[in-house]
């Protein structure tokens, strides 16, 4: 097996166990543990009027 | 290259020697390191060409070329390949009459195991055979040992310089019909000369070994472009990166499906209230009995539902670890709006959302809830859970577009391969063709 395709099965592993363990203790691996809300989005995507 | 060597060695021959011979031209000594093997010969001194086949040596060609400034290896030189020791004896430049692409061809030789050829063109190495197996070639490709080779090139070759010693003869401006076939890593290659037709096989050789196959090492300039039978970096490597793709998919839909079979969902808090804007009054923070989030790290979801109605609603959740005082807090709302327009009827929203709160550790905690707004002043009766241990998503897709990402970055590479490889062919494929066409 080339070096590249070591690399890709390595990266799949990586890739494989860090979903499980994400999972496993509610994290959520991009935005992680940011517990918000953002309601300023949500106003201009939606007409949310928060005045 | 030309001229068939098949004749030349034979299993028991004895180990040729090199012949000395005399220029009839200058005089100047004239090394044959094949022996009486070599045809023709190019003397060193006065750069005449001479006939060598018997013992009384013709001039053949007195014109004396330039050396070419593209020669890099010398003849004399020695170099290690496939486990033997081959010398350089012969050297050539030819060129595609309509195309004027050129390329060298150096002629090697053992005395044990005869001839072979290095040739080289734009810093592209192959390592060449003459082959002496049936090929049955067509319009469109050549089929030779179980394989199939793709036509690549067909034209004319004509030799612009030669240098050192062959087993054939050949002089500036010899033609001969040639056609490449290709199956990275080789290349067939076919030659026409005064109707003989001789073969070839040629396998592409990296630069880097070609350069350490020399004592002390040579160095070759950089390749450019991509060679007809170069093989892609990833050629070998396809399947086994798809099949670690795969695998690599089914862990991680298996992965979800446990997470989410073994998720709890446990509706551990309830609140209900109601709330107009515009009272002055402040809202009434509403606060839960204690309950136990047990089991570890997870994700808890806020369950809202309001009756809103062309309104929004919004509020902020909060949990608090009741021992240790460490909070989670977080701003949630819904929105509902629902109209007609040209007849038609529409809605934008809903009167229940979710929001959730990562990697809440376990504990004893309280759970509260206070509104904080709406649009109108209509009043409003809204109803918020805690939902303890939910199945997260976001991680799932995120590890498949990680997973994919590599398999699409190769194909893409090893496509970006193929279309370079083939620009510079007449007989590119369909596919090929289409993509330059759209570039």
């Amino acid at each position: 097996m080339s070096t590249f395709a070591k690399l890709f099965t390595a990266w799949v592993i990586v890739v494989c166990s860090l979903v499980a363990y994400a999972n496993m203790t509610g994290w959520r691996i991009i935005g992680g543990s940011a517990n918000k809300w953002d309601p300023a989005g949500q106003s201009a995507r939606s007409g949310f009027n928060h005045k | 290259m030309a001229g068939n060597e098949e004749s030349l060695l034979k299993k028991d021959a004895q180990p040729l020697k090199p012949l000395i011979l005399s220029c009839p031209n200058c005089q100047g000594a004239v090394t044959l390191l094949a022996g009486n093997k070599s045809l023709v010969a190019v003397c060193s001194s006065c750069g005449s060409t001479l006939d060598t086949a018997d013992q009384v040596v013709k001039v053949i060609d007195k014109n004396k070329k330039s050396r070419p400034i593209e020669q890099t290896l010398e003849i004399g030189m020695k170099g290690k390949f496939h486990g033997h020791t081959w010398q350089i004896i012969g050297f050539m430049v030819r060129r595609d009459k309509s195309s004027h692409f050129k390329w060298r061809e150096y002629l090697l030789f053992n005395p044990r195991h005869g001839f072979r050829f290095l040739t080289e063109a734009e810093g592209h190495w192959n390592w060449v055979v003459q082959l002496h197996v049936e090929v049955v070639d067509s319009r469109t490709d050549a089929q030779a040992m179980g394989k199939t080779y793709q036509v690549f090139h067909r034209g004319t070759a004509i030799v612009d310089y030669v240098a050192g010693e062959f087993y054939w003869r050949v002089k500036v401006g010899d033609t001969a019909k040639v056609a490449d076939f290709i199956n990275p890593p080789e290349v067939l290659s076919k030659e026409v000369t005064d109707g003989e037709k001789v073969w070839a096989i040629g396998e592409y050789m990296d630069v880097k070994t070609v350069e350490n196959a020399f004592d002390p090492p040579v160095s070759l300039r950089i390749a450019e472009g991509v060679a007809p039978n170069q093989p892609s970096l990833l050629q070998n490597d396809m399947s086994k990166i798809w099949t670690a793709f795969f695998l690599g998919m089914a862990v991680l839909v298996a992965t979800q499906f446990f997470t989410a079979m073994t998720s709890k969902k446990q509706r551990v808090a309830e609140i209900e209230g109601s709330f107009t804007n515009g009272t002055g009054q402040p809202a009434l923070e509403q606060v839960s009995e204690p309950f136990e989030l047990k089991g570890g790290r997870s994700a808890a979801e806020i369950a809202l539902y309001a009756t809103v109605d062309n309104d929004w609603f919004s509020g902020v959740g909060t949990l608090t670890n009741v021992k240790t005082g460490e909070t989670f807090e977080v701003e949630t709302g819904v929105e509902y709006y629902w109209g007609t327009a040209g007849g038609e009827p529409w809605s934008e929203g809903d009167n229940r959302s979710t929001t959730t709160l990562y990697s809440i550790p376990e504990g004893t905690y309280r759970f509260s809830f206070q509104p904080n707004g709406s649009g109108n002043h209509v009043p409003k009766t809204f109803r918020v859970a805690l939902i303890w241990d939910v199945t997260l998503w976001a991680n799932f897709w995120y590890g498949v577009i990680a997973v994919a990402l590599l398999p699409l970055i190769a194909g893409w590479r090893r496509q970006a391969h193929e279309l370079k490889r083939w620009s510079e062919s007449d007989y590119a494929p369909a596919w090929a063709k289409g993509m330059e066409d759209e570039e």
